[in-house]
């Protein structure tokens, strides 16, 4: 579910992430989370573009309809998390781990993505478009549709997942 | 206004109820499928379905207006009069329309079909077959491709970064996303000159320890 961002001051919004499990349609976009841990939280319908996670957590969150376009997540954690239908387009990985995730219809076009794993995790139906992936891991993986034309691959390894599923450019094939 | 997605597995396509929350109305972007899932969240929220809008004639994207059109009574919108025996509200060119309360502009866009249509309700925009996230619609030739751009070009590309994009298969984008990774927008780009590092905004940054 989707709905139009509400307007809220700034101060109101650490008052939402304190004290709401579950998030509709709030726009925390450049905000920056550092050591935050908003872990089992549910967020529909919000948006973190140009938002900042630095060694933060977000693991075992239910994730739908958010957006988090041109952000920065380093040293940060997406463990066990239920993302579908979501974007995070043009966002800079940094150490950051989304294993053991369903990450279904997701956005990932144009990710800068270093030193990173999304070992055993969901990715159908998801894109990485002219993203650039390096040192990073997807093990384990569903890549069923998972799409990943004019990738810039340095050092990845599709280990033990179904890259035959996944949707490579002519010429260019992981194995 | 509220969005739902729903995924068709038959045709792979996305589909999309909008609800108004205010008169109770809603419409259906691209009915492909007609499931309990869809109907629960019709009948929970409680609303009325006043409209159908289709992008374009291919099956998968109103395969299930049939049964749609035993439970409910919407007014079906698209650039076809007829769409599986349904007589439709024909729509040619761009313009807007009222449906469910919203305010909806309509947008021509062939290529991918000659009957493709965008539609837009209020910073969401529906482009059906015409793009998805990181591609262009596919095209039976390099006319049917310019001319897709061309209208793009003129009725998406020039809209405000931050509006979001709803397409037919695939998952979510902005105009913004797709300015910079759209492999057929972005064909003279390279990716070293993507201004990844522009990280400006006009909000003031908060920190949340």
């Amino acid at each position: 579910m989707f709905s139009t961002h509400q307007v809220i001051p700034t101060a109101s919004l650490f008052e939402i992430l304190a004290s709401q499990n579950d998030i509709h349609s709030v726009d925390f976009g450049s905000l920056s989370f550092e050591g935050t841990d908003l872990s089992g939280k549910r967020f529909t319908g919000c948006r973190f573009s140009r938002s900042a996670f630095i060694n933060s957590r977000m693991d075992g969150c239910r994730i739908r309809m958010c957006f988090f376009d041109f952000s920065r997540i380093e040293g940060s954690t997406f463990k066990n998390c239920d993302i579908q239908f979501s974007s995070f387009a043009g966002v800079r990985l940094d150490h950051a781990d989304f294993s053991g995730s369903d990450l279904l219809h997701d956005n990932f076009n144009g990710i800068l993505c270093a030193d990173s794993t999304f070992n055993d995790s969901d990715l159908y139906n998801s894109r990485f478009v002219l993203a650039t992936l390096k040192n990073s891991t997807f093990q384990n993986c569903n890549l069923k549709k998972t799409m990943f034309y004019q990738t810039i691959r340095e050092q990845v390894s599709f280990k033990s997942s179904n890259t035959r599923e996944a949707l490579f450019m002519k010429g260019d094939s992981p194995e | 206004m509220k969005i739902y997605f729903h995924y068709s597995l038959e045709g792979f396509s996305n589909g999309y109820l909008v609800g108004n929350e205010r008169s109770k109305e809603a419409l259906i972007v691209d009915p492909g499928v007609m499931n309990r899932e869809l109907l629960d969240h019709i009948e929970e929220n409680r609303f009325q379905v006043a409209a159908i809008l289709v992008t374009h004639s291919h099956e998968s994207h109103w395969k299930g207006l049939d049964t749609l059109m035993k439970i409910y009574a919407p007014k079906i919108f698209a650039a076809d009069a007829e769409l599986g025996g349904c007589k439709t509200e024909l729509l040619q060119g761009d313009g807007v329309f009222t449906a469910a309360g919203f305010a909806v502009r309509y947008f021509a866009a062939p290529g991918h079909s000659p009957d493709s249509l965008m539609y837009q309700i209020e910073n969401v925009l529906f482009t059906g077959d015409a793009l998805s996230a990181g591609r262009l619609g596919t095209t039976n030739n390099d006319y049917g491709k310019r001319n897709l751009l061309n209208h793009l070009k003129g009725k998406l590309l020039n809209q405000n970064d931050e509006v979001i994009l709803m397409p037919g298969h695939g998952p979510p984008t902005t105009v913004g996303a797709e300015r910079l990774y759209n492999i057929e927008l972005t064909r003279e780009s390279t990716i070293e000159s993507l201004p990844l590092k522009d990280f400006t905004t006009d909000r003031e940054p908060f920190r949340y320890m």
